[in-house]
């Protein structure tokens, strides 16, 4: 039985919001979350370790992009983790 | 409550959007990658060979020379030497262009010596005589294993074949995790609950969890690996240009120990220690009869500051990590870095984990087994997943779009089963082929390619499912019980011969061929068209607690004490 519809969204552009935030938002998020992590922690450690945790917080991103309702939300989400990750490398660097 | 049911439905609903939109392409990755996992294996058995013991008694200095007679300027280079077995024992010599020199390291250069630096270098030296190999240095798929293995990752699609595989593998780590949200709480019930004389529906939902439950950390490894692969790059670009100002060695070099890589001092030095003694020396080290492969690594070759990588991987299947690698500094031979066997440290090992998990390198063919059955089942957890879909849009609701719904599911059946024959008859094309056509093997792939979309087109035109599977089914049984003929009658390797004489390879193909065969044609022997109608209420009765039953019926499976029929 496919989903209650009620429950989906159900404009076009809330839908292709969506499926941009999890490509673009979701893989920016994870990429600047991991440059972050390499300043802060060490290269060696974050860089060998995002073979897999790179997958897994894109992932878990997707999963956050569709948990929240609103697809301004979602993307409000993720741009506060990139602008939070940005800060910490500007930080971490100077 | 409310805010359950939404993010049940939304999940429930990516879940099947995603499953349904990566599903040919996940049951080309996992079919064409169980063949793979014996890529060497079918290899050999194409070319009637036995396996070759591996041959450490390489001069390097002679390979190096014979480069050298070809025209190629060595200097400055980085080079990377391999022996291999297959097809024909070579050593493989590549060498990447070198970037055009801006500083007076090599101002000295003429404008010819610089257009070399500019070409890549990619040689087949033959070990016996130390000249340029017949063998071609084509990295296109040139052997049955070899095509089959690219083809598990879309080789086939110029340039993006294997992103697009990646792609496909996270969106299946995706539709992993959203299937186990969807599932969470019913999660053992489903593990125990099989209704093979329920309906129709129930019987692929039953199918579709619990084989994916059974399946499931091998899914995972394998969604996690597979789109490391393709999107390695994607990660690698903003480490390269935001830590290391675009140099992607350094990038790589945290990776794996095999990816490290040297800065040229810009001086020439000619004097240096010979090569062949400092590989001895590390294969001495090792003691290990028993080597896999040695892989050689040069960088900046009669530079001030050249260095010397030998990366030895044994064979021993009681170890997971079996590469020890030696770095050495060629100028004065000084040992720069070493990793023994027993170096399981997780920064210098995790591409070599990620490699040893997808390939399943470890455990010798007991794991390949394991992984073979595993991978056939989780090719049955994207059709049934397919198929909970379409029986689910069987109803008079979605009457206006039967006719779209039906064509969408003879296609999807026909691209999944399809390939099984399409597999079976291209291991029949490569015996009845005579090896000395000009374009044998593209003519080959042609012909499976062709075959494949034939039944496509087929069953887009037959429609009926049971059919379509059941015919697939016939074909690929009955090509399969050719393959052990066309190899006897090609080589004189019978099954009854090729054990006894060595050729384990063209033994355990043919063997394996038989054993599907019979499995195929049992299964299709046995198979009945099945109605949607076919429900037991006795069924229902007998396991009145029964819940899996709301997900068919469109219920949340948080409900917990949903009851039958409600």
């Amino acid at each position: 039985m496919p989903a209650n519809k009620k429950y989906l969204l159900q404009t076009r552009l809330g839908r292709t919001s969506k499926i941009l935030a999890i490509f673009f938002g979701g893989l920016f998020a994870t990429l600047s979350v991991h440059l972050s992590l390499a300043i802060w922690i060490g290269y060696a450690q974050v860089i060998s370790g995002s073979v897999f945790t790179v997958f897994l917080l894109w992932v878990f991103f997707m999963l956050m992009v569709y948990w929240i309702e609103k697809p301004w939300k979602s993307w409000l989400f993720l741009l506060v983790i990139i602008l939070v990750s940005v800060l910490g490398m500007v930080l971490g660097q100077s | 409550m409310d805010k359950d049911n939404r993010n049940y439905n939304v999940y429930f609903n990516t879940h099947t959007v995603t499953g349904i939109v990566i599903s040919i392409g996940l049951f080309v990755c996992f079919f064409a990658g169980c063949f793979a996992l014996f890529k060497d294996n079918i290899n050999r058995w194409e070319s009637n060979e036995a396996p070759l013991q591996y041959q450490t008694d390489i001069d390097y200095e002679r390979i190096l020379a014979a480069v050298e007679n070809e025209g190629y300027s060595l200097d400055g280079r980085n080079y990377t030497i391999q022996y291999n077995t297959i097809p024909v024992p070579h050593v493989n010599v590549r060498s990447q262009p070198l970037p055009t020199p801006k500083d007076t390291a090599h101002s000295d250069l003429k404008l010819s010596a610089l257009e070399q630096l500019a070409q890549p270098i990619n040689l087949n030296i033959d070990p016996v005589t130390y000249e340029q190999s017949a063998l071609s240095t084509d990295t296109s798929a040139s052997q049955l294993g070899t095509f089959l293995n690219q083809l598990h990752f879309f080789a086939q699609i110029p340039g993006v074949g294997m992103m697009l595989a990646s792609l496909v593998s996270l969106f299946f780590l995706f539709a992993i995790v959203t299937g186990v949200i969807v599932h969470w709480k019913k999660i053992i019930s489903n593990f125990f609950t099989f209704r093979l004389k329920s309906s129709i529906k129930n019987l692929w939902t039953d199918a579709h969890t619990a084989l994916g439950i059974i399946g499931l950390p091998f899914q995972f490894m394998y969604a996690l690996t597979g789109a490391f692969f393709g999107l390695i790059i994607v990660i690698f670009i903003p480490y390269t240009f935001v830590l290391f100002g675009g140099d992607f060695n350094k990038t790589a070099g945290y990776l794996s120990p095999s990816f490290k890589s040297y800065e040229s001092a810009g001086e020439s030095v000619l004097e240096r220690k010979n090569i062949n003694g400092l590989v001895d020396n590390t294969l001495a080290e090792l003691g290990k009869p028993n080597i896999e492969r040695v892989r050689v690594n040069l960088f900046n070759y009669n530079d001030k500051n050249a260095h010397l990588s030998v990366e030895v991987r044994v064979d021993d299947h009681t170890l997971f990590y079996n590469v020890a690698i030696n770095i050495y500094r060629l100028t004065d031979g000084k040992l720069v870095y070493q990793k023994n066997l027993e170096d399981v440290s997780y920064v210098e090992n995790v591409a070599e984990t990620v490699s040893k998990l997808h390939f399943a390198k470890y455990g010798g063919y007991f794991m390949k087994a394991i992984y073979f059955i595993l991978a056939l089942i989780t090719c049955f957890v994207i059709i049934s997943g397919v198929m909970v879909w379409l029986v689910a849009r069987e109803k008079k609701t979605y009457a206006h779009k039967a006719k779209f719904n039906r064509s969408v599911g003879a296609i999807y059946i026909g691209v999944c089963l399809g390939l099984y024959p399409a597999i079976a008859l291209f291991f029949c094309l490569v015996k009845l082929f005579p090896p000395e056509i000009d374009g044998r093997f593209g003519i080959m792939s042609n012909i499976f390619f062709l075959s494949w979309l034939a039944f496509i087109i087929y069953a887009y035109f037959i429609k009926n499912t049971f059919s379509i599977s059941r015919q697939a089914l016939i074909l690929a049984g009955g090509l399969g019980f050719l393959v052990p003929i066309l190899n006897g009658l090609q080589s004189g390797l019978w099954p009854w011969k090729s054990l006894n004489a060595g050729y384990v390879d063209s033994f355990s193909v043919d063997v394996s061929w038989i054993i599907m065969s019979v499995i195929t044609l049992l299964a299709t022997w046995k198979a009945r068209p099945v109605g949607k109608k076919r429900k037991s209420k006795e069924v229902i009765k007998e396991n009145p607690q029964d819940i899996s039953e709301s997900v068919v019926l469109g219920k949340p499976v948080f409900n917990l004490n949903a009851t039958p029929g409600k």
